[in-house]
């Protein structure tokens, strides 16, 4: 009798419970995709990337179903979903070349909805395990808290390498490697105590990349693969703001030249072919076997008042690093000297050396801060246009680094808001056709909601970096600042 | 007769506590509502963890929580109240606990700390969370030297260490000091002193972990610099800057602990007469009221008065109170470039800046439209006649610069709130809704993002909007280039394209005057027929009247526009100063401070630069 009260009581407890948890056997059933955040509805994905976490908004609850070739997953959550990183690895690694069907269900205002599911192709390429970028607030002239980051993204761990706080709250530029090798990378450190932070193997050195005779610092670059030389441009940086309520702002060069840096032997190498006040060079990079650089180029015209007309084409010159010399002509691969062609910036050919990814804006040289700014790529071998306009939106889309196998490749989009730059994965398959992009799982998938940081540049890299923040406060405040000749 | 002593103990730190109250809510409330806007505090668990996870980050936090309460001065001053008489209340606590004894002795001596925080933070610069922080060492100490347990006591004291180094940062030493002394003055007789081998291990122990604590953070934390892990929480808005006078508090507090300590006990316990114990008591009273009297009054007021009047015209502006900002300035005139901004707006928002601006001290076209600076307040302020002009772009750019210069690298939920309006108005919902979403996480802007949210998407109701939709109404179509060195030229395309943009108009006629500029004067005002004015504004006959003069010899019927008779007498009056007398200036400052002509004469507005501005 007395376990039968206690029975009574028990279930009495736990009805509000069964009420809860709802009729999920009288489901609506809403024949359209979930409007997920993130949108991962119908994407590829790496099998080695961290859980992509995401939420329905408005729902109270959801459940999830993962139904692969091999396993089937169920998962529920309050708001959102967040995988358990251990199932999810084993689950994608058994999944990998297989499609897998997402099946959501999700309580609003009190019913259960059942959506259309969708499908997450596990490709069997991997991504480079670690991506570098800069988180900064998307401003104008100030900056506030600078930090240079290295995340894993095959789970949610995160390494500041490089922080405001510890170097007196210095500008920094982005990160960059040469083929994605974290054994090998620069990026600029401004400050009364800055210079150029060059990394080979961990060996930290601190050079002053601007000599006497350079009307500016260095700015864009990139390594050789070897590490022995960096190509730079130099550029007299102009920042103007616009008024009309669709732009922002605008940034130009009144002068830029280029010139490669022999680290070995401090020395800066120059050719008159790219270098001189009749033409702008930048935005340099070398191919991927260094026999090349690859750069933007643009007659000077009056600035700011023929900012409109000023259109950037990609062009390449040879460069013998055994000499360590410049070729003797320009080759040229995509014209816009036409009055009614766009601007390209930012060149970044595959480390096959197959593709070449560039930016392309209506006009000018900075396009973070032009809307229409979309991500291009050419076939190196056929020199056509392949097309990728799955990857763009109606935001700037830029700023990509490629994985070190060319299959996958990273860029920053400012889709979401038009403000706050997030990495975005997209896959290239072996015909060369773009898949749709994803962007960088977080642990909560609310985190961009709230965060009034950017991501710069981001970059991949096929392992951890060498150094960290402590080295790099180090070398800023007690390293011997190298000159070049 | 030891009850009354206590309610007395109690009655004068109520009488401290309203002192404190009374000053932050009727003398230097602006200084609270300063605090407030540069600060967001977001209910999520983000913000929870990215705040304390770092030694003295729970202060910070804290202080965070507390500082948001802010945009209210009465509630402000009443916490800054009961910061300031815990503070108190906990040293007399621990005195009390060290003597064993419930006597007033070092009663007096306990409001000493408090005060000097109380000086402190009539300084802006300095934070809430070094009270925070000090309070949360004083109440570990009282807890750690409560316990009746000697080695309960000693396990408490390692115990609390990384707590509170956590949870306060360097303020911890003031507490493992207090323990450690405390522990010495507990022992029994003979039982222990300071030779002692086991109270010099413990007390070097426990002194070596507290040190090693910033160093050990250091190495596994390298976000931050030795320095800031030594001191944990922000104790001053500039946080790069040294908060070593705030260690004054700490040092000032363990001395009157231990100081208080140490006088002798009184043998007898022979209660006093009623009359003798409450003329000690008024005398005690007589000598707190003094003291607030000489440090505050006479010192900490006086020498932050500047900057209350600064954040006052801030305050008033931002909460669009015009009246208030005019009344101000009637008051006692602003003179440096933010002020004089706001009080232009004021007069602008009020229908009166062409009749009235030169009624005021005006020091040139940056006191109109202030040019942007690598600061958190100059464009914080700076943006508001940029914003009601229609220049959103630039009041965006302005805002999100002030934000991004915010010394101790938080967020401002002002500036965060004017984002969310200019993104409106500018059409792009997206970022404007990610703005919204952070509001709709703090406690006093909910209701404000919650009601702004309906206007996404919504162009029809922007517009009917009475400060968005004008705003809106006068965007040109147009791209050019802001450029701080052709604001007249800007303000004349505004115009142009709008001409019915009497913002635009008047600024650009305010400008006109402030930058010298009487060549053009005439031109732009031949466009004054767009709008109605019942006779021409005061500034504008006193342009009008001295152009004419420079070109006519006579002041009589023919000029071609009505001017009131009174400022032609008085041009006539002033002209003849001005030529008769070799140095004019005095005379003419004495009868004529309030016109344009001595402004254009005698304002050396190029020497009036951000440079004068007191420093934050």
């Amino acid at each position: 009798m007395k376990n039968v009260k206690l029975y009574r009581w028990l279930l009495w407890m736990m009805f509000p419970l069964f009420f809860s948890c709802g009729n999920k056997g009288q489901e609506l059933f809403v024949d359209e995709l979930p409007s997920i955040y993130p949108d991962y509805v119908n994407i590829t994905i790496p099998y080695n990337i961290a859980p992509l976490n995401f939420t329905l908004r408005n729902c109270t609850h959801i459940e999830i179903t993962l139904k692969g070739n091999t396993d089937s997953l169920r998962f529920t959550g309050k708001r959102k979903i967040q995988f358990p990183e251990k199932r999810w690895k084993k689950f994608l690694q058994a999944e990998k070349g297989n499609n897998i069907t997402v099946s959501v269900k999700a309580k609003i205002n009190g019913n259960w909805f059942a959506y259309r599911p969708f499908e997450w192709l596990i490709s069997k390429d991997a991504i480079d395990s670690h991506l570098t970028y800069r988180l900064i607030e998307p401003g104008y002239e100030v900056w506030d808290k600078i930090q240079l980051c290295e995340r894993n993204v095959e789970n949610f761990s995160v390494k500041v390498f490089a922080d405001y706080n510890l170097l007196d709250n210095s500008c920094m530029n982005c990160h960059i490697t040469a083929n994605q090798n974290p054994n090998i990378s620069f990026f600029h450190l401004r400050g009364e105590k800055g210079g150029t932070i060059l990394n080979k193997d961990g060996k930290l050195r601190k050079i002053n990349t601007r000599t006497g005779d350079m009307f500016a610092s260095s700015t864009y670059g990139n390594l050789h693969p070897s590490g022995r030389y960096g190509v730079f441009s130099s550029n007299i940086v102009i920042p103007q703001f616009h008024t009309l309520s669709s732009t922002k702002l605008e940034v130009y060069d009144t002068e830029s030249d280029l010139l490669v840096i022999d680290f070995d032997n401090n020395r800066i190498i120059r050719s008159p072919l790219v270098s001189g006040k009749e033409n702008l060079e930048t935005f340099p990079c070398f191919s991927a076997d260094g026999k090349r650089i690859y750069f933007c180029t643009a007659p000077a015209l009056s600035l700011p008042d023929s900012i409109q007309q000023l259109r950037y084409s990609l062009c390449s010159i040879d460069f013998d690093a055994d000499q360590g010399v410049f070729g003797n002509h320009i080759d040229t691969l995509v014209n816009m000297s036409s009055a009614d062609s766009k601007s390209v910036s930012f060149p970044r050919p595959s480390p096959d050396g197959r593709f070449m990814l560039y930016c392309v804006s209506d006009y000018g040289t900075f396009p973070i801060w032009h809307r229409e700014t979309d991500l291009m790529m050419i076939d190196l071998e056929s020199g056509k246009n392949v097309d990728i306009s799955k990857v763009n939106s109606d935001y700037s889309d830029t700023y990509h680094s490629w994985s070190s196998n060319s299959r996958w490749f990273v860029f920053a989009s400012k889709r979401d808001d038009g403000y706050y730059g997030k990495p975005y994965f997209a896959y290239i398959d072996e015909d060369g056709k773009a898949h749709k992009p994803f962007v960088l799982p977080q642990r909560d998938p609310y985190y961009y909601d709230y965060t009034l940081k950017s991501f710069n540049i981001p970059e991949l890299i096929n392992g951890k970096l060498p150094f960290s923040a402590s080295d790099i406060e180090r070398i800023y405040k007690e390293g011997n600042l190298e000159t070049l000749k | 007769m030891q009850k009354k002593f206590s309610i007395f103990h109690f009655q004068l730190s109520i009488i401290f506590g309203l002192s404190v109250f009374l000053f932050f809510w009727k003398l230097f409330p602006y200084h609270l509502h300063f605090k407030e806007q540069f600060q967001l505090f977001l209910f999520t668990q983000d913000y929870l963890v990215e705040t304390v996870s770092r030694p003295g980050g729970f202060s910070n936090y804290v202080s965070y929580f507390f500082t948001q309460f802010f945009i209210s001065s009465f509630v402000g001053a009443l916490l800054m109240s009961c910061f300031l008489t815990g503070i108190q209340l906990l040293i007399y606590a621990i005195i009390r606990k060290f003597r064993k004894s419930k006597s007033s002795v070092g009663l007096l001596l306990s409001f000493l700390p408090a005060l000097l925080y109380w000086y402190f933070l009539c300084d802006e610069n300095t934070q809430i969370a070094g009270v925070i922080a000090l309070l949360l060492a004083l109440i570990s100490t009282l807890i750690g030297i409560s316990l009746k347990s000697h080695s309960a006591r000693r396990i408490y004291l390692f115990a609390s260490i990384p707590i509170l180094y956590w949870l306060a940062g360097g303020v911890v030493l003031l507490s493992v000091l207090l323990l450690i002394v405390y522990d010495l003055y507990s022992a029994k007789k003979n039982q222990l002193s300071i030779f002692n081998f086991q109270f010099l291990i413990i007390s070097i122990a426990a002194i070596g972990f507290t040190i090693s604590l910033p160093f050990i953070t250091k190495y596994f934390l390298a976000q931050y610099t030795l320095e800031r892990y030594w001191w944990g929480p922000d104790y001053v808005f500039y946080v790069n800057d040294s908060p070593f006078a705030i260690s004054y508090s700490w040092i000032l507090t363990f001395l009157i602990v231990v100081g208080v300590s140490f006088l002798p006990k009184a043998k007898s316990v022979k209660p006093k007469s009623a009359i003798r114990s409450f003329s000690y008591s008024i005398i005690q009273l007589l000598i707190l009221l003094l003291c607030i009297y000489f440090v505050i009054l006479k010192n900490a007021y006086p020498q932050n008065l500047v900057k209350e009047e600064i954040m006052a015209y801030d305050y008033h502006c931002r909460m669009q109170n015009w009246d208030k900002v005019i009344k101000m300035a009637d008051r006692k005139s602003p003179t440096i470039p933010m002020t004089v901004a706001c009080l232009n707006l004021a007069l602008y928002k009020t229908g009166q800046l062409p009749d009235k601006m030169f009624s005021y001290y005006q020091n040139g076209p940056e006191g109109l439209l202030p040019t942007f600076r690598r600061d958190f307040m100059i464009p914080t302020v700076g943006g508001e006649p940029y914003f009601y002009l229609g220049f959103v772009n630039t009041a965006q750019r302005f805002a999100f610069e002030a934000m991004e210069s915010i010394p101790d690298y938080q967020k401002g939920v002002r500036s965060i709130k004017r984002l969310a309006e200019t993104n409106l108005i500018n059409g792009n919902y997206e970022a404007a809704a990610k703005y919204l979403n952070l509001l709709e996480k703090t406690l006093f802007y909910k209701k404000w993002a919650k009601d702004t949210r309906t206007y996404l998407y919504n162009d029809a109701k922007i517009e009917a909007h009475p400060t968005w939709g004008e705003i809106r109404r006068f965007q040109i179509d147009e791209d050019f280039m802001f450029s701080d060195k052709e604001k007249d030229m800007m303000l004349g395309i505004f115009f142009q394209r709008h001409p019915d943009n009497r913002m635009a108009y008047e600024y650009l006629m305010a400008y006109t005057l402030l930058d010298k500029d009487i060549r053009n004067f005439p031109i732009y005002f031949q466009l004054k027929k767009n709008f109605t004015y019942s006779e021409i504004p005061k500034s504008w006959q006193e342009a009008l009247v001295y152009i004419w003069g420079l070109q006519h010899d006579v002041m009589d019927d023919s000029l071609p526009f009505p001017v009131r008779n009174t400022i032609k007498q008085n041009a006539i009056d002033y002209a003849r100063i001005y030529t008769s007398m070799e140095s004019p200036e005095p005379t003419l400052r004495k009868q004529f401070p309030k016109t344009y002509w001595y402004y254009l004469h005698f304002r050396d507005f190029k020497q009036t630069n951000a440079e004068q501005m007191p420093q934050y």
